[in-house]
This record gives C-alpha cells, structure tokens and sequence, in this order.
C-alpha cells in the first residue's frame, strides 16, 4: 500500500510536469476539413473578403473551403496542404484557439470606420459586457467624447491603447470578439448616441481604489459604472 | 511483476524521468524569463523612444515659436505655423505611447491640442490676408514662455541619464510641481495613491481663440434649449407620451452638457426603449429603442421615400416644422436619417435632429435632438452679397453641378457662414463644395461616398 501511493505520487507529479510542459509550447489547433464552429467561419470570412471563396460562410469547413484554402496558400507560397495551421493562420490574420496568446486577433487591421468600429465594440465587450445595454453604450460614449477633448488623443486607437486608460487593454481582454450586442452598443454611439451626456470618465465604486476618481463629483451612474466629466 | 523490477522501477527509474523532467522544466523557466527580459527591454525601447521624441518634439515647437515672434516675412511666418501645427499633432500622438497616465498627461495634452489648433486658425487668418495683430502677439509670446518652461523641464530628465520609464508610469511625472509630491493615481482598479487636489492648470497660459479644441467651445451652452425648468413627475409624462407607452420608470438624472431626465420603459414585444427629456423645457434629448426586423443594405426609391415621410411626419408632430432630410444610412434593420432645419430657403446644417426609422414597421425607433438643443436660434439673414450664379463661376471646371441651396454651415464650433452649397460630380465621384455667399471664398469641399450602408460624407 505504502509502495502504491508512493508511486501514485511520483506519477503524478510526472503528469503535471509534462502537462506544464505541453501548454507552455502550446500548439495551434489546426483547422481542416470536417472541422466546424466559430473559427472556420472567420476563416470563411476573410477568405470570402479576399476572393478566394465563394461559398457560403456556414462554419463548416467542406471540400469548398479547403479549394479556397489550397488557393490562398499558393498565392501567398505557403505549403499546399489545405489544412490552417500556424504558418496559414498567420498569413491569414486568424488566431487560432490553443496558439499562444501574442497577437490581437485579426479583422481590425482596417484603418475604415467598420475597423474602428469593430475596436470601439471590442472594448465595449471588454469592459461593459454583463452591463445594462445602455452601459454599453454609454463606455463607447465616453471614447468618442475623449476623441473629441482636448485632454486625450484624437483617434480612436489613441484614446482606447492609452497607457493606463482601459483596464481591458492591459489584461487582454480586449482582444476577445465582441457580442452583437457590443457592436450595436458601438454603432449606436458613433451615430450619437451619449447617455452619459458628454462625460470623460468612469470607473467603478466596486472596484476602484482610485482618489483621483473617486474624489470627482458623480453625474450619472448606470449599472456598476459611475459617470463623471473630469 | 515480480519484485525486482518493482524495485527498479521505483528505485531507479521514476526518478530519472522525474529527475530528466526538472531540468526540463527548469530549462524552459530559464528561456521564459531571457524571454521575458527580452521584451522588457523591447517595450522599454519602445517607450524610451517615443518620451525623447516627445522632448524633442517639444524643442522644436519651442524653437519655432521663439521664430514666429521675430520674423518679418508673411511666407516665413506660415511656415512656422504650419510647423507648429504639425509638431503639435506628432506631440499629441507621442503622448499617447508613453507609459503615463492618461489622467497626467490630460492637462500637457490640452495645452499642446489647443496650442496646434491656435496656430492652424492664425495660418487660416494669414492666407486670407488678415494680418496678426497685438493679442496674436501677446498669446504667443506666453505662449513660447510656457514652451521654454516645460522643455527645459523635460530636458533636465533627459540630462540626467536613462529615461524613468517606471518614474514616468506612476509618479505624477506630468502634473505639476506643486503636486509633483503627491502620488497621482493610476489606472483604474489599480494601486492606492494619496489623492491631493492638484493644481497644475495655473502652468499653462490660457488661450482664448476660436477653435474645435478651445475652452470655449468645450464650455458651450446650448442655445436651443428654451422653455421653463420642468419637474420629474412632469418629464415622465412626456417620455410616456413619445414612447406612446402608459408606463415609465424614472432613471434618475444625468446632469451633463445638457441637464436632462433619463426614463426606461418597455413594449409589449419585449423591446426596451430609454428616454432623456431635458430639465429645461422638456425636450425630447434622446428615445433609443430596437429595431423589430434586422434588414440590411440600401433600400430602392419608392421604400427610403416611406421611410423619410414616416420620420417627417413623426418631427412635424413633435413640433420641428420644416426639417429637410439630408443623408441617410441603413444598418440593423433601421434607416437612420439625418434632418436639419431650415430658415426660409436656407438649410441649418448645425441644428440637426437624427431619426431611426424601423424597416419593417416604419415605426419611429430612435431620435436624437442634441445637435438641435445645442445651436438652433433664430439666425440673422443678410442678403448674400454675390449671386448664385457669380458663386457657380467660382467652382472649378472639373465640377460638373447637380444641385444648388443656400446654408449655414459650421466652421469652427461658435460660427457658421452663410454659403452656397453645390452638389457636384467630378467622374465617377461625387462632391459637395461650399462658397461664401459673402466673399465669394470656398469654404469648405465634402466628398460623398457610397458605402453599402448608405451614404457617407468626409
């Protein structure tokens, strides 16, 4: 018995040390025919965007898609294969679930307003998803008024990427892909909608041990953030 | 398994692997941490560069308005001011990078943005050929004497060796002297720093000018906004009344640019609806909804005409007589139009009012009336000293003209000029051009652009 849980215990300690080491060289998940779900539909996405594909964008990656794949690692000289691994998805701006976390994750290359539109909805998925919709909306609000304030920069990458402006852009939360309601929740505000009528910062009593902050008289709150105009 | 090799097994070679495990593990934390100071020393670079940049920067705005105090020649004092202009923007962007936060760079920032914008508005004035007068003088000779202040205070942290990337982070490097002791906050969620109020402002000279950025501008009242102070119960009887809903729930206030009382409320299909009516007179400031339907793209003729009518009829109704629809766009299954009033013949473009009209229903679903509130009043017309025909020969040849009206149109935040609007086409793009119906000058040129939801103007 003694012997056995001995053993047990190297054991595991063994497995753990192993599985460290896996997740720590973490491969991508590649992406092939059969596979399906959200991933393949951005991948259907970008290559419908970029002409390889014609099909329909179902998340099901069938014999059309890996055509369209095949396709595009030609053009851009990468190993005919069909298959999106690491090398293909990078090309492709795609981040695969399993790859490391470095890049953001692609679709907001795009200087347009659909690009700024899809960072301002990330943001607002990272900060206020959970929020009344009106929140949502309302820490879009706040971007667009900093955008047009003297105090802050004046593009919308500068406002959001601000050193310490977005608790989200410092813990990565930022790259996640927003909800539908978040892009609504960004659109709404970039075609005027501010509930928070002209305020330039929030936070929340909860969580902020800020004094700056908190010493700033309130003007609105709406669900877990309190409104101010600095 | 006999006890022999049970023995072995445990004696021997579990600890092997375990031992060969270790210095795995203990290699891969090593090449995680060389990885780690790696791009350490990469962001460190990174923001090392755009802080010297951002001294350097300030230099040079330094060095060209001590120039523009001292030049003579109208060629070489554009120059300058274009200069100032840009370094001011690069500035901007430079501040941006650096790892200090956004609430101790807010005051530099200002003061650099509206320095920019100073300057842009006395390089318009030169190219009319309004010539600078003493306050131009005066603001600028303050202005460069906050310049030499600031750059020689950010030179000094230059001089004394490796830039205090940690110092710049969270000591309150950006604020003032007189608070400089006193730990400024951080991000938020972060950190605990004694707050004292800080009183930096006094170190940036004020500029009183005309401009998108100036402090006036950010000061505005609305001029729009009449009637008597109305109480809550008062204001929730309006927003029921435009929600066309008998109940209300009061949302409390939010005592913004405009002071207003915000309302929630739902439909019966389950769609909510939010509603601020203003505390002065009790406007109608905004009503957000949800479209029922989610079509997408532009809709043909005869369907964008029921939509604009829906949305006319829907403004006639709540009191805003003769707005003209300007531009349009489809998203989400709404039409989101764009209307703005009119004074006689001409077209108001500050005095905007935006309504979303439901694709499927044709159902009003949104309206936003701050543009409105903020600048609508009576204007004073004065007949334009040139024809519409005398404007039309100023356009260039390049423009073939479709359309022609008379407007006001916003040039700064505070004036609006009255201007001949032609709508143009030039090949394949189309244009809009402005010419002041005063001195025959072009103000301003939009070009229209037809995306898939609708048209936008830049």
């Amino acid at each position: 018995m003694e012997h056995n849980k001995r053993k047990a215990a190297l054991m595991l300690v063994l497995v753990l040390t192993i599985c460290a080491l896996l997740q720590s060289t973490a491969l991508a998940a590649a992406l092939r025919v059969g596979s399906r779900g959200e991933e393949v539909k951005q991948l259907q996405t970008k290559l419908k965007r970029w002409g390889y594909y014609t099909g329909a964008v179902d998340g099901i990656f069938g014999s059309g898609t890996k055509k369209a794949v095949e396709h595009f690692q030609r053009k851009n000289g990468l190993t005919v294969d069909g298959i999106v691994g690491s090398a293909t998805a990078k090309a492709l701006g795609l981040t695969l679930s399993g790859s490391s976390s470095s890049g953001s994750s692609g679709g907001s290359s795009s200087s347009s307003n659909s690009g700024n539109l899809y960072l301002l909805a990330r943001l607002v998925y990272g900060e206020a998803r959970g929020e009344p919709y009106k929140g949502q909306v309302a820490v879009a609000a706040v971007v667009l008024n900093r955008m047009k304030s003297s105090k802050f920069p004046n593009s919308m990458s500068g406002v959001i990427y601000q050193s310490g402006a977005f608790s989200v852009v410092s813990d990565g939360q930022i790259n996640l892909s927003p909800d539908e309601t978040a892009i609504k929740a960004a659109r709404d505000a970039m075609n005027g909608w501010d509930p928070t009528n002209g305020c330039l910062y929030y936070y929340n009593p909860a969580k902020t041990t800020n004094q700056w902050m908190l010493s700033k008289p309130v003007l609105l709150r709406i669900g877990n953030h309190s409104f101010f105009r600095g | 398994m006999n006890q022999k090799t049970k023995d072995t097994l445990e004696r021997i070679v579990l600890p092997a692997i375990l031992a060969i495990a270790l210095v795995a593990v203990a290699f891969w934390g090593s090449e995680q941490s060389a990885l780690a100071e790696e791009y350490k020393t990469s962001t460190t670079a990174m923001y090392t560069r755009a802080f010297t940049e951002l001294c350097d920067n300030i230099n040079n705005l330094e060095t060209a308005l001590g120039k523009l105090r001292v030049t003579a020649s109208p060629a070489q004092y554009v120059l300058l001011l274009d200069d100032v202009w840009r370094l001011s923007g690069a500035s901007v962007s430079l501040m941006s990078q650096i790892p200090a936060s956004h609430i101790d760079t807010a005051d530099l920032n200002s003061f650099v943005v509206r320095l920019g914008d100073y300057a842009h508005g006395l390089t318009k004035k030169a190219v009319r050929g309004i010539p600078m007068t003493e306050e131009d003088q005066a603001q600028l000779a303050e202005l460069h004497n906050a310049c030499i202040r600031i750059g020689a205070e950010l030179n000094e942290r230059l001089a004394v060796g490796d830039i205090p990337v940690a110092v710049l982070t969270n000591d309150g490097y950006f604020t003032s002297e007189a608070s400089e002791a006193s730990e400024a906050g951080q991000g938020e969620g972060e950190g605990s720093g004694q707050y004292e109020e800080q009183e930096g402002l006094e170190e940036f000279p004020t500029l009183i000018y005309d401009g998108p950025f100036s402090e006036s501008t950010e000061k505005q009242e609305a001029k729009g906004l009449t009637g008597n102070p109305v109480s809550e119960e008062e204001a929730r009887t309006i927003a029921a009344k435009v929600a066309g809903l008998s109940e209300i729930e009061p949302q409390g206030a939010s005592d913004g640019t405009i002071p207003a009382y915000d309302f929630h409320g739902t439909y019966e299909d389950g769609r909510e609806v939010d509603i601020s009516i203003t505390k002065t007179g009790g406007h109608l400031l905004w009503l957000m909804s949800s479209a029922t339907g989610g079509a997408e793209g532009v809709p043909d003729e005869a369907e964008t005409a029921r939509f604009r009518e829906a949305a006319e009829k829907y403004l006639v109704e709540n009191g805003y007589a003769g707005m003209r629809a300007t531009y349009a766009q489809y998203y989400g299954g709404c039409a989101l139009i764009n209307f703005a009033a009119t004074q006689g013949d001409v077209i108001l473009y500050s005095d905007l009012v935006k309504i979303w009209v439901d694709r499927e229903t044709c159902g009003v679903i949104g309206v936003d009336a701050r543009n409105y509130l903020f600048s609508h009043t009576e204007r004073t017309l004065n007949a334009p000293s040139i024809s519409m025909e005398e404007a039309e020969g100023m356009l260039s040849e390049n423009l073939t003209v479709k359309d022609r009206a008379l407007a006001f149109i916003p040039i700064t935040p505070q004036t609006e000029r009255l201007c001949y609007e032609f709508k143009g086409t030039c090949g394949e793009e189309e244009y809009i051009v402005y010419i002041n119906a005063e001195t025959g000058e072009e103000e301003q040129i939009f070009r229209i652009i037809n995306t898939e939801d609708g048209q936008l103007v830049m």
